[in-house]
């Protein structure tokens, strides 16, 4: 018998290869107009591993202390044999999954995906939106620069808005009142070790659920295939999607390695707690537009507004009935539109307008 | 027809598998080079060999490099070579312009050529313009290097 | 109720007043209802060095500190016939001082290391010999500058003539255009102004804002018993008690005999006196502020050598900056870690140094240090350059991986195009 056949067989008799081969031999995925959408969720499951081998890398030499956290950085960036493209390919990555998760939920969306019996897909998923968001949030002050310290403050600042537990909250973020060496090492404790095991939980029930329930179709293809405009088409998950996923993979690996050779990541200079903030200071760009909104409500109507939107947000599907009887939702479509819409316009609004 | 395809399959399979392989030696090469560790002298500025047992001689001093500014080693006259006790080291940077100081062996002094100022082995001015004393850095002895960091004792 | 707040007045300055001898003098002026002024007391018993030294009144005044107070006439204590004088007029002010200051003996008891020459001093100044000779009792006496009955030692902050005030006890007198009205130096008006010139010089600033003792006050360059406004010859010795450098310089350099000649007051001519401003590398040369052109011209010796001399400095200046920005680049693009940052360091200290030393106004000894600058300065840019010209074998490696990327890309869209092929995607019976 050949090698190959011997080596399968080992395995197939300890963990019926059998059984998983064949769920994938006849693992379908729909296949239409708007399926090319299909291939988002993977991708950004693919940055999230690119995340995860760049990130371990980058623990092999980055220091998490105040007094080194920067120096190791520029250690990386400058010393370390192809150290400034791994940590390139982390913060390119990191905005590209960011970016790609939000185009995932937004055309989950507006396709409805969420409606039954796919909630709990949706439900995980705004989960991992939130993981995602803290992820970028923590990951973002570990240089210690100038730039990310501020951003932080600013951020975190915003946590005594939360009624009643506010200021423990603020103070649970920072690991104190201010923001210090002590918020540095806190911030890299959830990065490396608390949100990554969260996430992986979450994300194993996430992708479990999709293996589960397939690939949703949006109910305008649904009525065309019911109505005989169109026939039902698939196509096999093993070889035909995976391939077309792998291209894409390779095309965002050019991609990201492109950027991150073209313009490495700005180390900035070291966070100095003494100095006065510049005028012009933001968080990061998937938080831009909350900020620009807080500038013009009061803030502790936004900060609740934001909240109850987030809570809403999650538990949309219970609230769009129409859809979980498999009827066309417009209202939804044009709310789906207008979060859009509003997110891109006040994130250009806050790179655009003049400083505070 | 079924056998002409089956070659042309094969070969587009020997073209991905190359491919791929490529692929994977272009990733794998510089993941492999980040691994291994350089010969650099570590991160961060808090600890540096600046010389071994033996280079320096009594009453002699070495410039050496403490992250990106310069640093100043001195045995001192009559030091025990093989004791940290015997050393002393500071920043090589004048508190008064920045000048590079350098370690006088007639005056047993440290002293800045720019404006003549002068240190004692305390990195205390002795006279001249500097406004404020070296900083001083502590030394440690580990097998036969000298190690000099800025940590406090 | 009047006597219990004078015992408990007395009993306030208890810990100082105890050390003391008891004293009538004390005893009878502390107190208003034999005197209006007790302030003199209060003063002298606060803190003034001879009050702590145990030096008390009759030590200088005479009399007898035992006898008045009980009997209730002063006349007692007040005695001549005990060596009691009437207080010094101000033109025998500073024998009366010097009656003790003087004393070698007498002082070492107190104070050895304390000077006892300031009388002789003071008969040498200008302010001496106008008392003495002149019997002009407007100028400086000892109790002007250093008080009368509370006098603190010079290291006290408080005191008068404590380093950082004494630009503005000096100014009481020379401040003031209507009091030094008539005051001649070689056949002038002395100028008042001297006060706020110096307030607006770097030293004055040092001193007067920053509080820095370092920095020269009035009689660092005039001396203080013996205070002369310093001349010719010591011009450059009184600015090198600090500018060591410069002055040697100086003295060595083809300036210091002609301008002796010709009566130039030596630093001061380019630096001013009172006012001194921060200085620049424009001072130097042939450019408009440039100073060498008040004497030099074009053609002549002095001119060549300025011109030479700036153009060393700009070289220099230039070499460093343009070095500075590759080091920079190349650190911000991650190919340069700081060796080449440590290195220019070094140059850069040429760069304060040359500042010393043209002071030669010797382009020789400026271009030595100037070239010797440069050359580093260019080899940290070529260090930094090959550093960035890393880059192009990063872009190279790049452009290999984007290939390679691009030719998977492509194959795979081949294959997906096969399977796809043979594949048919309309699902039947569903």
């Amino acid at each position: 018998m050949a090698f190959r056949d011997r080596l399968y067989n080992w395995w197939n008799e300890r963990v019926d290869l059998d059984n998983l081969l064949a769920f994938l031999k006849h693992k379908t995925v729909p296949h239409h107009r708007f399926s090319i959408w299909y291939y988002v969720g993977g991708m950004c499951l693919y940055l999230f591993i690119v995340q995860v081998i760049t990130g371990i890398l980058l623990l092999l030499y980055y220091k998490p202390t105040a007094e080194a956290a920067y120096e190791s950085v520029q250690y990386i960036m400058t010393e370390v044999p192809f150290g400034w493209l791994v940590r390139s390919i982390h913060s390119y990555a990191a905005n590209l999954f960011i970016g790609l998760i939000f185009v995932h939920m937004f055309s989950v969306f507006l396709m409805k995906a969420y409606r039954k019996p796919r909630e709990l897909t949706w439900i995980s998923g705004a989960l991992l939106l939130f993981l995602a968001m803290g992820f970028g949030f923590s990951g973002y002050l570990l240089p210690w620069n100038q730039l990310a310290y501020l951003a932080t403050n600013v951020g975190t600042n915003f946590a005594v808005m939360i009624p009643g537990i506010g200021q423990w909250v603020l103070e649970f973020l920072r690991g104190g009142p201010e923001v210090t060496g002590a918020t540095l090492t806190r911030f890299f404790g959830f990065h490396v070790a608390v949100l990554p095991g969260i996430t992986t939980a979450v994300l194993g029930l996430h992708l479990l659920f999709v293996q589960r329930l397939g690939m949703s179709v949006p109910l305008s293809i649904e009525k065309e295939i019911a109505e005989g405009k169109a026939p039902r088409r698939e196509i096999p998950f093993v070889p035909n999607f995976l391939y077309r996923d792998i291209l894409g993979w390779t095309l965002a690996l050019g991609l990201i390695v492109l950027l991150s050779s073209m313009f490495p990541w700005e180390l900035g200079e070291k966070a100095d707690i003494l100095k006065p903030a510049p005028p012009h200071v933001r968080p990061e760009w998937f938080f831009v537009f909350m900020y620009q909104t807080l500038k013009y409500v009061p803030k502790a109507v936004g900060v609740f507004g934001f909240g109850i939107a987030g809570a809403v947000w999650v538990l949309l599907p219970f609230f769009d009935r129409k859809s979980n009887r498999g009827e066309p939702n417009s209202l939804y479509t044009i709310i789906g539109v207008i979060a859009v819409l509003y997110m891109a316009v006040f994130t250009l609004i806050g790179y655009v307008a003049p400083g505070e | 027809m079924a056998d002409d395809k089956i070659p042309r399959r094969q070969a587009l399979n020997y073209l991905l598998g190359a491919g791929i392989g490529a692929l994977g030696i272009a990733t794998l090469y510089p993941v492999v080079s980040y691994i291994i560790p350089p010969k650099a002298t570590g991160a961060g500025t808090s600890s540096v060999s600046a010389a071994r047992i033996g280079e320096l001689k009594p009453n002699q001093g070495k410039i050496f490099k403490f992250g990106n500014t310069p640093g100043i080693l001195v045995l001192k006259p009559g030091g025990d070579p093989s004791s940290a006790l015997g050393y002393a080291a500071f920043t090589a940077v004048c508190t008064h312009l920045n000048c590079t100081v350098q370690y006088r062996q007639d005056l047993k002094e440290i002293w800045c050529a720019c404006h003549n100022g002068h240190f004692d082995l305390n990195g205390k001015v002795i006279s001249g313009p500097p406004p404020t004393p070296l900083k001083e850095y502590r030394v440690a002895i580990k097998g036969d290097e000298i190690f000099v960091s800025s940590e406090e004792a | 109720m009047r006597n219990t707040l004078i015992l408990l007045i007395i009993a306030a300055g208890g810990s100082t007043v105890a050390l003391a001898k008891s004293s009538s003098c004390i005893d009878c002026h502390i107190s208003s209802e034999w005197v209006t002024d007790t302030t003199i007391v209060t003063d002298f018993t606060s803190g003034d060095i001879h009050f702590k030294m145990g030096i008390s009144c009759d030590d200088c005044h005479g009399g007898d500190p035992k006898l008045g107070l009980e009997e209730g006439d002063p006349d007692l204590a007040m005695d001549p016939r005990k060596g009691y004088k009437p207080p010094p007029s101000r033109l025998t002010t500073p024998d009366f001082c010097g009656g003790c200051h003087s004393n070698i003996e007498y002082m070492k008891k107190y104070n050895p290391r304390l000077p006892t020459d300031q009388l002789k001093l003071y008969l040498t100044s200008v302010h001496g010999k106008q008392l003495y000779d002149k019997k002009d009792t407007k100028v400086a006496v000892c109790t002007d500058c250093h008080g009368i009955h509370k006098i603190l030692p010079s290291s006290d902050s408080r005191s008068l003539v404590y380093h950082n005030n004494v630009p503005e006890t000096c100014r009481q007198c020379h401040g003031s255009p209507q009091y030094m009205k008539g005051y001649k130096y070689n056949g002038r008006q002395i100028p008042t102004d001297q006060y706020d010139e110096f307030s607006k010089s770097v030293h004055g600033i040092l001193v007067l804002e920053q509080g820095d003792n370092s920095a020269p006050a009035c009689n660092n360059c005039h001396g203080n018993h013996g205070a002369t406004p310093p001349n010719l010859a010591s011009v450059s010795a009184a600015c090198g008690e600090c500018h060591a450098y410069n002055r040697d310089f100086f003295n060595a350099s083809p300036h210091k005999e002609p301008w002796q000649d010709l009566g130039y007051p030596e630093c001061e001519q380019c630096h001013g006196n009172h006012f001194i401003p921060p200085v620049n590398d424009e001072m130097i040369g042939t450019g408009e502020s440039a100073f060498c052109l008040g004497c030099h011209e074009e053609g002549d010796g002095g001119f060549a050598a300025a011109l030479s001399i700036k153009a060393g400095i700009d070289s220099l200046k230039q070499a460093l900056e343009s070095a500075e920005k590759v080091v920079k680049e190349a650190e911000e693009r991650g190919v340069e870690g700081g060796q080449a940052r440590f290195d220019l360091g070094a140059a850069k200290d040429n760069l304060t140094r040359v500042r010393s030393v043209i002071h030669t106004f010797d382009p020789q000894q400026v271009a030595e240090i100037t070239t010797s600058g440069m050359r580093v300065a260019h080899q940290v840019e070529q260090t930094a350059e090959a550093a960035l010209g890393d880059i192009k074998a990063r872009q190279i490696g790049l452009a290999i991986s984007l290939i390679v990327v691009l030719y998977v890309a492509i194959v795979l869209w081949r294959k997906i195009k096969q399977v796809d092929s043979r594949t048919d995607f309309v699902v039947r019976g569903k």
